[in-house]
């Protein structure tokens, strides 16, 4: 996962300034064009129709209630009998506000969360010099090793007998440590200037100190990478969420997603009308962030 | 990284960290009802809406689990009794783990409990014929076949009865008169036969002489063929095996019957539109003018009930048969839901006072019919859902859910899912109907020897 | 995805290594020792808590059988021999690389074209990267329960499609337990490359981008079309992204869940196709609730994990790092 990432940091690192991190705008002008931009954009967009319409007929087939029951045999993209009685319907039989509540509550706490631990350890590691270092900087780095399906069943005993399944707990405090943000962290960290540490620290202030108010500020595009590519993964989770909860109250969206999926299956219109209202608020956000998550995910390597 | 989003990152985070901290110290101390005394008798119940809901079809509400309660509560204004509610659910989450930690944990008194026998068969419930025994004024409401039918074997006690009943769901056989009449076709008989569903089945499939519409006259829900599978096989005569005296199971599907309804199933189901294998419930348009398949075997109570309730214009048309009949006279799933007391209740008495209204009350069928269609199994039922008598079938309706095959006790076990796997890859045409069977009864030998 | 993959443990830049031995020889005080172990101890004792003691249990759970209630018995490899003389698992196993190999034998060739010519866009590019990363931000579910519609039979969307183009004889998609380009399989491939083909595309652009402007300058001067200037530049160029797409990927298809299980549930329907690896152990562990065989499934998991990391570090770090120093 992290390869890429990590030639082209140490490429970067080494290389600074070379015309290879060039702005693609300028480096695809100074390429030789031949093409014709119509016939490009055109078959592009037709891809692009086919990556849309799904989406949609989702929304268009979710509008209408005669759906339920007799689906039309060539599709539409008018809703004959256009009405939200769908939406009425999954919005009555589920807590969709709640499930957006946990999942805003569990994908925000393990984003910090994981923030702020891959930031701490990834500065010790970086700037720090104390006995066993590098043992424990390989005892995190082993973790990447680990998937995490190989521990999923013990780590649900773990929970049981924790007593916390069917709580935040058991949907946040697992993820809040990990070697790839410690990794990912340590390599931004490295290449921040030892002066600058090392002038903060002649000035009596505490590594606590340093960490929050000089080295923090200075990993801002770091972290918003690691926040974007974390918040990717937690939001659409749903191995782990399926074996921690079972009360419905305790479900994330995307949990909910599929398991109203399943009960409401018979029904396209409704269970559409839920994937919509699952899918809609996150396009949005999506859109009106985009620049930042495509640039987030296409300089981490990462993606959900 | 740009800054806008470096401005709007932690705000953003700022805001959920806040929120989780508001409703973080509210969750867990819900329902302290600090006003009454002595502790409730709690009934888990599974699968119930959690809130008042609307029809996916038909638009009418759906009454939630609270007005069972509010309902309990009205009638029986003396016992405390509580309502835990949870969903089917699925795998670690489903309803099975969660029941095994609640008995554990001895958190309910009464359960709603598919697997009633197998909890009987460790100790953990009551044999209800004692208390019985004790209950001078009770009046056996659902009859001596259906309780004879509940009993299992148990440590001290080969027939204990473990559950009572509380409602069932029911299979039938629907039919579409209009497309009957299209193709000149014969009414489906009130017991139709293999024979009589194969005939008639080829007859109506292929474009209709009337539309010019393609029709089907078969049909099949894929993903639970094998319950399909089962009624057809009954009806042939093929039997799955027996729970020996000891509590073990002993199955077998490699039998010459098995052979002969997969077989007749594959067959059929060429009758059938071709996606069928991917679908669960009813073919799109059932119920409605667009319909195209003549002949819906496997037609479940919360896929026609409320739906021909809503709609009386389509009784005529869509009609209901009996599922298919062994020499027995009986024949189609048991989907009967036990209701089981744990031997762990300390408040026995009160408790079977609720187990008796929840499985006989009118008030309490009403409800259950109401949210999914299930019915009443008390004897004088019917009366509690004069809607049902209304429909033109409603007698075959009743009598179809009195006259099941019996109980599967391997129904939520790898048996069942290792049939259906296999049955799906012959109704595919990927493997013939012996290889399926052979396959099946290969993987229920590894599960058995694992019991 | 949802979990950080394996990758090698030893990718340290060399550069950083030559500022740590700067920074000795300016820092070297004793007492700010100590406080390091309060940054690094709270992390690792999560990470020992739920990551290194529940994998260390699966392994130690494989090798057990469970004899009763709170009982278990030593069995040494029992279990692994189960596993190999049941056909579900070897099923799920070949499900699993099957759909990972169509998978990437059809993104990555489509992923390339597109992003070759995306990259000549002048105007609309970002609009065009927004919308093919469109299903990526969705979740896995969300789209396996769209395409549930999409791919039925007999009025779904995409056969709908295929009526219009006036073709009859439609594929039955999720109904066809085959192995053929209309079955289940296929279109669980269609609806992974229809949802992954934007990030491909992205990471592919990244990939162009880091190519050397100089070379294609030379070539333009030596006036080469863009055809030969794709194939002998870019290609070659993109040679590291394309193992490390291919190196991610198959990670990603190997752990493969939430969408085939929206679609087919626990058991992968029709007909098993569709069950993935941990979809099976998701199924042993939590219906069947054969802990000590689904342990045994997740130590399998793991050497093929692991196996695939080795693979990717001696393809990826020993030939592309001495390649570019």
């Amino acid at each position: 996962m992290t390869i890429q990432k990590l030639s082209r940091q140490s490429a970067n690192a080494t290389t600074t300034g070379r015309k290879q991190r060039k702005p693609s705008r300028g480096a695809t002008r100074n390429r030789p064009n031949h093409l014709p931009q119509i016939v490009l954009v055109g078959l592009l967009s037709i891809g692009g129709l086919a990556m849309v319409l799904p989406f949609v007929w989702m929304v268009t087939t979710s509008l209408s209630r005669q759906s339920n029951s007799a689906m039309p045999r060539t599709p539409t993209f008018w809703p004959p009998d256009p009405s939200l009685f769908n939406y009425e319907v999954a919005a009555t039989s589920l807590p969709i506000e709640r499930f957006y509540l946990n999942s805003l509550i569990v994908v925000g706490l393990t984003t910090v969360g994981y923030l702020f631990c891959s930031a701490l350890t990834g500065y010790a590691f970086a700037k720090g010099r104390f006995p066993g270092k590098s043992f424990f900087f390989i005892a995190f780095l082993s973790t990447l090793l680990l998937p995490f399906e190989t521990r999923m069943i013990p780590l649900y005993d773990l929970m049981s007998t924790l007593n916390w399944n069917n709580t935040y707990w058991a949907l946040i405090m697992p993820f809040l440590a990990g070697g790839f943000g410690t990794f990912l962290m340590r390599q931004h960290i490295s290449n921040l200037p030892d002066e600058l540490i090392h002038a903060a620290r002649l000035d009596g202030a505490s590594e606590f100190r340093i960490f929050l108010q000089l080295v923090l500020p200075l990993c801002k595009p770091a972290l918003a990478a690691l926040a974007i590519i974390n918040i990717i993964w937690r939001w659409n989770d749903l191995l782990w969420p399926l074996l921690v909860t079972s009360e419905r109250d305790m479900y994330t969206v995307t949990q909910g997603l599929a398991m109203a999926g399943r009960s409401t299956g018979i029904h396209t219109g409704v269970a559409l009308a839920t994937a919509t209202m699952a899918v809609l608020p996150v396009m949005i956000i999506y859109v009106i962030l985009q620049r930042q998550i495509i640039q987030g995910i296409a300089m981490s390597g990462m993606k959900g | 990284m740009t800054p806008s989003l470096l401005r709007t990152l932690p705000v953003g985070l700022l805001v959920v960290g806040l929120a989780a901290c508001g409703t973080g110290a509210g969750t867990g101390s819900e329902g302290g009802d600090a006003d009454k005394s002595g502790p409730p008798v709690k009934v888990l119940m599974i699968g119930y809406p959690d809130e008042d809901g609307i029809d996916a079809v038909t638009g009418a509400k759906t009454p939630g689990i609270g007005q069972l309660q509010a309902a309990f509560d009205k009638a029986n204004p003396t016992i405390k009794m509580e309502i835990v509610s949870i969903p089917w659910g699925e795998g670690a989450t489903g309803y099975a783990p969660k029941t095994e930690a609640m008995i554990k944990a001895n958190e309910a008194c009464l359960y709603e409990m598919p697997a009633a026998p197998a909890y009987g068969k460790r100790g953990l419930l009551v044999n209800l014929d004692t208390m019985i025994a004790k209950d001078p004024t009770f009046k056996n409401l659902w009859g001596d076949a259906a309780l004879e039918s509940a009993r299992s074997w148990g440590p001290d006690n080969p027939k204990n009865l473990f559950y009572i009943p509380n409602n069932a769901g029911v299979r039938v056989i629907h039919w579409d008169t209009k497309l009957f009449k299209d193709w000149g076709v014969e009414p489906l008989s009130a017991k139709p036969t293999i024979q009589e569903i194969e005939t008639k089945a080829a007859q109506m499939t292929g474009k209709n002489p009337v539309t010019g519409e393609q029709n089907y006259g078969y049909w099949y829900q894929g993903k639970y063929a094998v319950w399909q599978f089962m009624a057809i096989a009954h009806a042939m005569g093929a039997h799955w095996g027996a729970e020996t005296a000891e509590g073990k199971l002993e199955i077998n599907w490699d039998s010459p019957e098995y052979l002969q309804a997969m077989e007749w199933f594959v067959k059929m189901s060429a009758y059938a539109p071709k996606g069928a294998l991917a679908t669960e419930g009813m073919p799109q348009g059932f119920l409605t003018d667009k319909n195209v398949v003549a002949i819906i075997p496997e037609g479940e109570n919360g896929y026609f009930i409320p739906q021909l309730i809503a709609q009386p214009q389509m009784r005529e048309r869509f009609r209901s048969s009996y599922n298919l009949k062994g020499a027995d006279g009986l024949g189609g799933l048991n989907s009967v839901s036990p209701l089981a007391m744990a031997a762990s209740c300390p408040n026995k008495e009160q408790a079977w006072t609720v187990l008796k209204w929840m499985a006989s009350s009118p008030e309490a069928q009403a409800y259950y019919f109401n949210t999914s269609g299930r019915l009443p199994v008390v004897e004088g039922g019917e009366k509690s859902v004069p809607q049902v008598a209304e429909l033109p079938d409603g007698a075959i309706v009743f009598d179809q859910v009195r006259t099941t095959d019996a109980v599967y006790p391997w129904a939520a076990e790898q048996p069942r899912f290792a049939l259906q796997a296999q049955l799906e890859a012959a109704l595919a045409g990927k493997v013939t109907a012996k290889q399926a069977l052979e396959q099946a009864q290969k993987e229920t030998d590894d599960w058995l020897s694992k019991q | 995805m949802t979990i950080p993959k394996p990758s090698p443990a030893d990718a340290r830049p060399r550069v950083s290594a030559g500022r740590r031995a700067i920074r000795t020889g300016v820092f070297g005080g004793f007492r700010r020792t100590t406080v390091w172990y309060a940054f690094v101890l709270p992390p690792f004792a999560l990470l020992v808590l739920f990551v290194c003691l529940p994998t260390a249990q699966t392994f130690v759970e494989g090798f057990y059988r469970e004899t009763g209630p709170d009982q278990r018995q030593f069995v040494g490899l029992d279990q692994f021999a189960n596993l190999g003389t049941t056909g579900v698992f070897w099923d799920a196993l070949i499900n699993t690389v099957l759909l990972g190999v169509a998978f990437l034998a059809l993104v990555i060739p489509l992923a390339a074209i597109l992003s070759a010519m995306l990259n000549h866009v002048r105007r609309g590019a970002t609009a065009l990267k927004v919308i093919y990363f469109l299903p990526q931000l969705t979740s896995s579910v969300a789209v396996a329960l769209i395409f549930l519609y999409v791919f039925q039979p007999d009025w779904g969307l995409l056969n709908g499609f295929l009526h219009i183009l006036g073709i009859d004889d439609v594929p039955l998609w999720l109904a066809d337990p085959s192995f053929g380009l209309t079955g289940s399989r296929a279109a669980v491939t269609l609806l992974a490359v229809w949802s992954g083909l934007g990030y491909f595309i992205l990471i592919f652009l990244a990939g162009i981008q880091s190519i050397p402007v100089e070379l294609y300058e030379s070539a333009a001067v030596d006036g080469a079309t863009p055809l030969q200037i794709w194939r002998h530049i870019t290609l070659p160029g993109l040679r590291p992204t394309i193992i490390f797409l291919v190196m991610t990927g198959s990670f990603d298809a190997m752990a493969r869940f939430g969408d085939l299980w929206t679609l087919g549930g626990p058991s992968g329907s029709p007909a098993r196709t569709l069950q993935s690896i941990v979809m099976l152990m998701y199924q042993v562990g939590f219906v069947s609730h054969d802990t000590n065989q689904a342990a045994a499934i997740a130590v399998v998991f793991f050497v093929i994990m692991l196996v695939l990391t080795v693979v990717a570090y001696r393809a990826f770090l020993s030939r592309e790092f001495k390649a570019r120093s």
